[in-house]
């Protein structure tokens, strides 16, 4: 079973940690291997999260993985937590690296719906304009990945 | 090949939309290029949405660096002739 990437931006938004971890139960469960590519201040709210790695176990700098997808490391399946103009910008280029992926991008905080429509690469969409409550994301993030993870 | 912070560079403007910061480049710029996705300047990817454009001005660069939490700054960056070179090479002028 591969690896699974969790692409996430700044963490301002507070939705965004416990919906890594979710996520990242969720592929542990199906057998892959979450990893989580961030930036350190997003990185530290997970693992203060998830101290004993019982969630996530790897991380990687958001930058540096970038760097590997362009150099062909390769995921079968990337989840990208997006709420801001970065985080389109950051997955636009991931996903323009990663022809062959399944890209699922959660679009959330309050500018979800206008990011969506930005949106131009080819993905699966899960949106909802939420910053603290995760649950309009829940039900339709559950049956996402339930056929993503079948899929890689 | 360096690090943008040991270079000689400028902010030409902050906290854009990947947008906004394509406009800024073409009204910038002499000679626009774009490049491919993946495309390295100082080792590091290129970050956007593509179109991915890069400007050249007086023999400085112009191109966009990305910060998750800071949005998307404009650089204008002197003395990479590396840099301009392969600018040059990879990408296709178009049109400002």
């Amino acid at each position: 079973m591969g690896d699974v990437l969790i692409f996430i931006g700044c963490p301002q938004i507070p939705a965004q940690s416990p919906l890594v971890l979710y996520i990242a139960d969720f592929i542990k469960d199906a057998g892959h291997n979450p990893v989580v590519a961030s930036n350190p201040s997003a990185r530290q709210l997970i693992k203060a999260s998830d101290m004993k790695g019982f969630y996530v176990k790897d991380y990687k700098d958001v930058e540096r993985t970038i760097n590997e997808i362009a150099d062909g490391l390769k995921y079968k399946l990337i989840i990208s937590l997006i709420h801001n103009d970065a985080g389109l910008t950051y997955t636009s280029t991931v996903a323009a690296l990663s022809a062959n992926s399944l890209i699922v991008s959660i679009f959330f905080g309050e500018h979800a719906y206008d990011l969506e429509n930005e949106c131009e690469y080819e993905t699966e969409k899960i949106v909802a304009p939420v910053t603290h409550n995760t649950k309009p994301l829940l039900a339709k993030l559950d049956e996402v990945l339930e056929w993503a993870v079948l899929k890689i | 090949m360096g690090c943008l912070e040991n270079m000689k560079y400028e902010i030409l403007a902050r906290n854009c939309s990947f947008k906004e910061a394509r406009e800024l480049i073409r009204e910038n710029s002499s000679e626009v290029y774009e490049v491919p996705v993946g495309f390295k300047l100082l080792d590091k990817v290129i970050i956007g949405i593509p179109p991915i454009l890069v400007g050249i001005k007086d023999n400085k660069l112009i191109y966009t660096y990305t910060k998750p939490c800071h949005g998307t700054f404009i650089v204008v960056v002197d003395d990479d002739p590396e840099g301009i070179a392969s600018v040059v090479k990879s990408g296709k002028r178009i049109k400002k």
